[in-house]
């Protein structure tokens, strides 16, 4: 078939495009979890400080 | 990655891997454009869902703006996102397209236009957002640019129509122009992209839920620190 490795190019666009966005959501979620972890430990800081108060 | 998601992986690697089979073997070549006819299930499909997103983004927006849950804006800010994913693979694809068969990347044509136009709209949506300050408040101004925005759609539909195009019309009153083998493929195609745009919206918008909640709690972190250390003044005097 004619073409055949252009058109390949043109839908890995899509795909790829897809699993880029995919792997930047899952980053995006990594942040997430570490800003989480964050917060934990400043609460934990806050407790203890409020505690021996 | 838990057993539903791994299942919906899979399902989405079968699914596109039969959407490549029917797009780029099995569905005819058309005859002055040949086997670049292919190009149009990907590049048709992604503005489908796109328009779809973007639909879902206003949709969204007014039922916050009747309700004000913010349920509703986590759902119409993932969409929008998705949607612009989803414009930059139809400018991307329709490029692509556009320079073996009208002998350039891109021309000023009003379909083309208004799809560029669209796709700044909606990141000026998402960047509009970042610049907001007040979970409410962001909802509120960002919906109703969401909603103003959405107006650009259906003038992409209607462009060819009202102004001198280039751009082909895959859908006219008559209904579609293509075999049958090719509205399948087509329809297909779009099936696809659906189930991912669905998949990606429920990451997206537990994704967003997760961001809001962190913020509250950082909202509370703050207000306790600061509780903490007017008692520890008050303590001292």
């Amino acid at each position: 078939m004619q073409q055949l490795g252009y058109l390949w190019g043109v839908t890995a666009v899509v795909w790829l495009g897809t699993a880029l966005y995919i792997v930047s959501l899952m980053r995006r979620q990594h942040k997430l979890q570490q800003e989480l972890q964050q917060v934990e430990k400043s609460l934990s800081d806050l407790r203890h400080q409020t505690g021996r108060e | 990655m838990g057993k539903s998601s791994w299942f919906g992986v899979i399902a989405v690697a079968v699914l596109g891997f039969l959407c490549q089979y029917f797009a780029l073997i099995w569905s005819p070549p058309e005859k002055t454009m040949g086997n670049l006819v292919r190009i149009m299930y990907f590049h048709v499909g992604s503005a489908w869902i796109a328009f779809l997103a973007f639909f879902v983004t206003a949709l969204f927006a007014v039922i916050y703006l009747i309700r004000r849950n913010l349920l509703f804006d986590r759902i119409a800010v993932a969409s929008a996102e998705i949607g612009v994913v989803f414009t930059s693979f139809t400018l991307i694809t329709g490029s692509l397209w556009a320079k073996p068969i009208w002998n350039t990347w891109w021309t000023w044509d009003p379909r083309l236009t208004t799809t560029l136009i669209l796709w700044f709209l909606y990141v000026g949506y998402l960047l509009l957002r970042g610049t907001i300050e007040g979970l409410e408040r962001r909802a509120r101004i960002s919906g109703i640019f969401g909603i103003v925005a959405f107006a650009d759609v259906p003038v992409i539909h209607f462009a060819v129509e009202w102004w001198r195009s280039i751009h082909p019309q895959v859908i006219d009153e008559t209904g579609f122009n293509m075999p049958g083998t090719m509205i399948f493929t087509l329809m297909f195609a779009f099936a696809v992209f659906f189930v991912i745009y669905l998949l990606l919206l429920v990451l997206r918008t537990r994704q967003e839920t997760q961001k809001q909640r962190m913020f509250l709690i950082r909202q509370g972190l703050q207000e306790l620190r600061a509780k903490a250390f007017d008692d520890s003044v008050r303590g001292e005097s």
